[in-house]
């Protein structure tokens, strides 16, 4: 078996001294989909914002490793160049900055040379086709004054641009309607393939409709309570965190 | 928890190479430092003033010597204007061609892209070395609209000489304050531009201050008089060598705008930073008419630079955009004065400032409206920046409101870079600097798309550089 | 000894006329006798007491009126009232100072030592009309940690007299200062206030009201200073300048080294009602530090047409619907007031303003 793409090893985090994170484990394999679920508060923003370097949150113990490489104390910045990708849930507002601007320099620090313009701007606008936004939002500032929606499509449109070898995707379906949630849909798969990884957090088994999800996790009291196939998915919507403290 | 203090990287000196190449001071004739009748007679001479100037002159100089400095703004304690030279005469007369300019001028403009930018994208170039004016020239289409664009002094004496004397120092008079009179006593170059009815020149007219000889100042005096209807889009840009003494540069310039005519007036400052930038600039506006001020402040050691609007007709409009970028040894106060007169005026100011290294900024405004100015509207809107505690950076409006049909509306903001805005960027595979780089760039963008492209991309090149730098 | 009050903390052009109050709010020093510093001596609530003197450092405490006024009264007052707050305090102290042609001046100086967690609001209200009357305050406030004071001051005099309410503060580690502040009288009122944010996550409110009509004359300074980290602190005014009256804010917040992290905003708006009233506003926002985030926002004119247009789409005659949005203006203030019967009497003096102001309108 190849060597996993990420794998998470007794993860200890707090932020401002509360811990939030206690000992989590974890491994993402290449092609693999994985689903992160658990009550509000638990700590899953925690762990994929840790996972990518947020400098708010403190690592106090253990280690993430990055296709066998220990990246624990890396920046952000040589994280994504690695490969990860982290949709926000609450992405930033930066004035100043059109979308095309900051992808065209991103998509130049992450690949090490910067993309001829004309060809980047054609596959831009054709990735946005594909996620039903307007070609209007190339020439806008990064996100500001965008609605809930057109962050969230923003988001998944930076990760097919940046093709990241691993997609960490936090909530990206919180507050979309129906037809949003499609389209986001649609981008995860054109982004899922036999190499890339994906791992999702969300409340919502719409977003996995058409997905093939092959592990779940359930985060609870900042550990990973329970691990198993795409069955807890229906067993936790019908029926709420809950039943899994029945079981045991 | 990361402190995002201890890995800030280290700022350095932007490079100012291309400002900074020093000309041997080879002047054809100076003044003695200092200010003295004799001395501004001497000036008066030397010039063949016209009697009425000689004698404004020596009005102005006993003006100056009544009028105490200002007792607010920066520190003006390193300037002895008793150790100002305040006239330097290059060895060259005002020539119309690039190739009769002496070569070490010329190869100065050159370097600052002057008569390059003139051949792509200007309708005609003033360019003044020191005290004097040492080239002037402007399209044959232009000039046949019936423009004209020429130095001051030649304007003093030619077929314009009337309507100069009408307008000379009559919208910003020598009894405004201390450096109006001194710049009134000692005054020299600078450009007149006449825009007749109905003209609109579609291309920008720019004109360029040198500052060559240390110790020296620079007192050109600008007079654009845009005529009904007509519009006008003038560029000044100033640099200046540094040197370890003081320069003074104090300019005057006077727009008339007329009824429904537009004058857009764009300033690229970048002095450098042993210089004393005490600039006095005004508009009045007739009916219907619009003034635009775009301007950049980036060099001089320190700054007192506020240019007022009088909306003087009916109708009348101003529009203020301006960026101060204040770093290590700079003190740039800036913003701008409107005075609303008329009914149904509107203006509205937006300014952004940066401090970095221990440089502050002061945005200062003062917008007066008039008993009859009913139905007028101001909105102002300042935004700073700060990159580090040991910079300062202050907001100093006032509003003066005397009748109530009026919208005013004022907004400051004071602010830092957002540490979740840096991890946004670097997640998506920015270096942390770049990111920095890019944030501080795009607050500045809504002012840089309002300058002229190659001072834009300038910009943008200062910010990146300044942000960046040389780490270590 | 430079005899200007309310001084703007950097001063600005001198035509523009805002760098200290006009000499209309000059001192009445030469029409009044030394005063006799009698000190209170009524009764207090429990969890309170009245000290003799003021503590050095306390004494020490600088107004946003300036060292000028400050020795002025502290020289010269006619009666003194020092508190010192041990408890939560739940009962308000309230002192009302009548002026009269028998009483047509009073110089009081206040001191207020809030020990650490305690809590008290204190009401200062001034009423009555003399000829030349002069109601003069000076309080200094000294918060220590966990501490909360709110200081009430209620300005309702007559037409013919004047008045200068000075006050500063020293706000300790987790205190907070609140400074609720009603101008309704008096031909010249004069305000200013300093309030130092010295310990970390340190508080300060200021809500401020005004209604100047006739030929009043109203200067306020009022500067917060921001010297604790996280130290935050929100500054309202909101007022109604009507007939030829006239008025000055100078509003600053000073965000000095160190205050890391700290946030202040601060907001005016001004209704203006005649075409003959003037208003002069200098919001200042003056920032030694990287680490905050400042604003400030005013917005000043007439009526807005949009929101009469909408009270009056629910039945509403315009008369009433400018009254609601006068009256609104206020309510930050009023929701603050400790006494319905206090609230009541504003609204009545709000309300003889209108009157006034709808039979004379311009």
């Amino acid at each position: 078996m190849s060597r996993p793409l990420l794998e998470i090893v007794d993860l200890c985090v707090s932020v401002e001294d509360k811990v939030i994170l206690d000992g989590v484990n974890l491994k993402v394999n290449p092609g693999e989909l994985h689903v992160l679920m658990g009550p509000n508060g638990t700590g899953k923003s925690t762990l994929v914002s840790t996972v990518m370097g947020d400098p708010r949150f403190t690592i106090r113990r253990g280690s993430i490793l990055f296709e066998g490489k220990d990246i624990t104390d890396d920046k952000a910045d040589a994280r994504a160049r690695a490969g990860l990708f982290l949709s926000f849930q609450v992405p930033e507002e930066i004035p100043g900055i059109t979308m095309e601007n900051f992808l065209r320099t991103a998509r130049g620090a992450v690949e090490g040379q910067q993309p001829k313009i004309l060809s980047f701007r054609k596959e831009l606008l054709e990735q946005m086709k594909a996620l039903d936004m307007d070609p209007s939002y190339a020439e806008r500032y990064l996100n500001v004054g965008f609605s809930g929606g057109e962050k969230k499509k923003a988001e998944i449109l930076q990760m097919l641009m940046l093709k990241p070898k691993l997609a960490l995707l936090d909530e990206t379906d919180s507050g979309l309607d129906v037809d949003a949630v499609r389209t986001v849909t649609k981008g995860i798969r054109t982004f899922s393939n036999k190499k890339n990884g994906l791992f999702i957090i969300t409340h919502n088994a719409k977003i996995l409709e058409g997905l093939d999800v092959d592990v779940v996790h359930i985060l609870e009291g900042g550990r990973i309570i329970r691990t198993g196939g795409k069955e807890l998915i229906s067993l936790i919507t019908n029926d709420g965190f809950t039943i899994l403290d029945k079981e045991e | 928890m990361k402190d995002f203090n201890q890995e800030k990287t280290h700022i350095s000196e932007v490079d100012r190479s291309i400002y900074d190449i020093k000309d041997k001071v080879d002047s054809s004739f100076e003044v003695d430092s200092g200010l003295t009748s004799a001395i501004v007679s001497k000036i008066s001479q030397e010039k063949n003033d016209p009697e009425w100037m000689r004698i404004f002159r020596l009005k102005a100089l006993e003006t100056y010597h009544k009028t105490p400095m200002p007792g607010w703004g920066p520190s003006l304690d390193g300037l002895d204007i008793g150790n100002i030279v305040t006239y330097v005469r290059p060895k060259t007369d005002m020539r119309t061609d690039w190739s009769d300019v002496p070569d070490y001028i010329k190869n100065t403009f050159e370097r600052l892209g002057i008569p390059d930018a003139e051949r792509k994208s200007l309708a005609g170039v003033g360019a003044q070395y020191d005290s004097e004016v040492v080239y002037h020239s402007v399209r044959a289409e232009v000039a046949a609209q019936g423009v004209v664009y020429t130095d001051m002094e030649s304007a003093l004496t030619g077929p314009y000489a009337e309507m100069v004397r009408k307008h000379f120092m009559r919208l910003v008079p020598p009894s405004d304050h201390k450096f109006a009179a001194l710049h009134g006593a000692v005054w020299s170059g600078g450009s007149f531009v006449y825009v007749p009815k109905g003209a609109s020149v579609e291309i920008p007219l720019q004109s360029y201050f040198r500052l060559n000889a240390p110790g020296a100042g620079q007192f050109e005096h600008t007079l654009i008089i845009v005529d009904e209807g007509a519009y006008l889009h003038f560029i000044e840009g100033c640099s200046a060598p540094k040197y370890n003494v003081a320069n003074l540069h104090a300019g005057c310039v006077e727009l008339y705008v007329g009824k429904n005519a537009r004058l857009r007036y764009s300033t690229i400052e970048n002095w450098s930073k042993n210089m004393y930038n005490l600039n006095t600039k005004r508009a009045v506006v007739e009916e219907g008419g619009t003034i635009e001020w775009v301007s950049g402040s980036f060099g001089s050691h320190t700054s007192y630079l506020y240019p007022m609007s009088i909306l003087k007709g009916k109708n009348s409009r101003m529009e203020f955009t301006g960026i101060t970028f204040a770093g290590e040894g700079q003190n740039l106060d800036t913003g701008a004065k409107v005075l609303h007169s008329a009914p149904d005026t509107t203006s509205h100011i937006t300014t952004k400032s940066i401090s970095r290294d221990g440089g502050v900024s002061t945005f200062r405004s003062a917008i007066t409206v008039t008993p009859q100015a009913t139905g007028s509207k101001s909105a102002v809107s300042c935004e700073s920046l700060m990159l580090d505690s040991i910079s300062r950076s202050d907001t100093i409006p006032v509003m003066d409101i005397q009748c109530d049909e009026v919208d005013i509306g004022h907004e400051a903001k004071i602010g830092r870079i957002s540490e979740s805005a840096i991890f946004y960027l670097m997640s998506r595979g920015l270096s942390e600097e770049d990111a920095r780089a890019m944030i501080v760039g795009g607050f500045a963008e809504p002012i840089a798309k309002e300058l002229p492209l190659e001072y834009a991309v300038e910009m943008n090149n200062l910010i990146h550089l300044e942000m960046v730098g040389s780490i270590g | 000894m430079n005899e200007r009050i309310n001084i703007l903390p950097v001063p600005t052009w001198n035509r523009m006329g805002v760098n200290w109050a006009e000499a209309k709010a000059d001192l009445p020093k030469a029409l009044l006798p030394k005063g006799k510093k009698e000190p209170y001596t009524g009764s207090v609530s429990h969890g309170m007491q009245t000290l003799r003197e003021l503590p050095t450092e306390v004494a020490q405490i600088q107004s946003g009126m300036g060292a000028y006024y400050d020795e002025y009264i502290m020289d010269q007052a006619d009666k003194t009232c020092f508190l010192q707050v041990n408890d939560d305090v739940k009962e308000p102290f309230i002192i009302t100072e009548q002026l009269d042609s028998s009483n047509p001046a009073s110089r009081t100086h206040w001191g207020i030592v809030a020990e650490e967690g305690s809590r008290l609001t204190v009401v200062q209200i001034s009423r009555g009309d003399a000829m030349d009357g002069a109601a003069m305050t000076l309080t200094q406030i000294h918060a220590k940690a966990g501490s909360f004071v709110r200081l009430i001051q209620l300005q309702l005099l007559g037409d013919k007299s004047r008045s200068w309410e000075a006050v500063g503060a020293r706000i300790g580690e987790g205190a907070k200062v609140e400074l609720v502040r009603a101008v309704l009288g008096g031909q010249v009122a004069a305000s200013g206030s300093l309030m130092k944010l010295e310990g970390a996550k340190s508080g300060y409110d200021l809500n401020s009201a005004y209604f100047g009509h006739k030929e009043q004359y109203l200067d306020f300074n009022d500067t917060a200073e921001h010297m604790g980290r996280e130290s935050v602190c929100e500054m309202y005014t909101s007022g109604v300048l009507a007939d030829n009256s006239t008025k000055i804010l100078r509003g600053t917040i000073d965000f000095r080294s160190g205050a890391v992290r700290a946030v202040g905003h601060e907001n005016e708006t001004v209704l203006l009602l005649s075409p003959t009233a003037r208003n002069r506003t200098t919001p200042l926002i003056l920032c030694g530090e990287e680490q905050v985030e400042g604003q400030h926002a005013a917005t000043l004119g007439k009526f807005d047409e949009k929101q009469l247009y909408y009270l009056c789409s629910r039945g509403l005659t315009p008369t009433q619907a400018k009254r609601l949005m006068v009256e609104a203006r206020f309510m930050p203030v009023l929701d603050l007031l400790p006494e319905e019967d206090l609230r009541t009497e504003i609204l009545e003096g709000i309300e003889r303003r209108l009157d006034r102001h709808e039979n004379n309108p311009g």
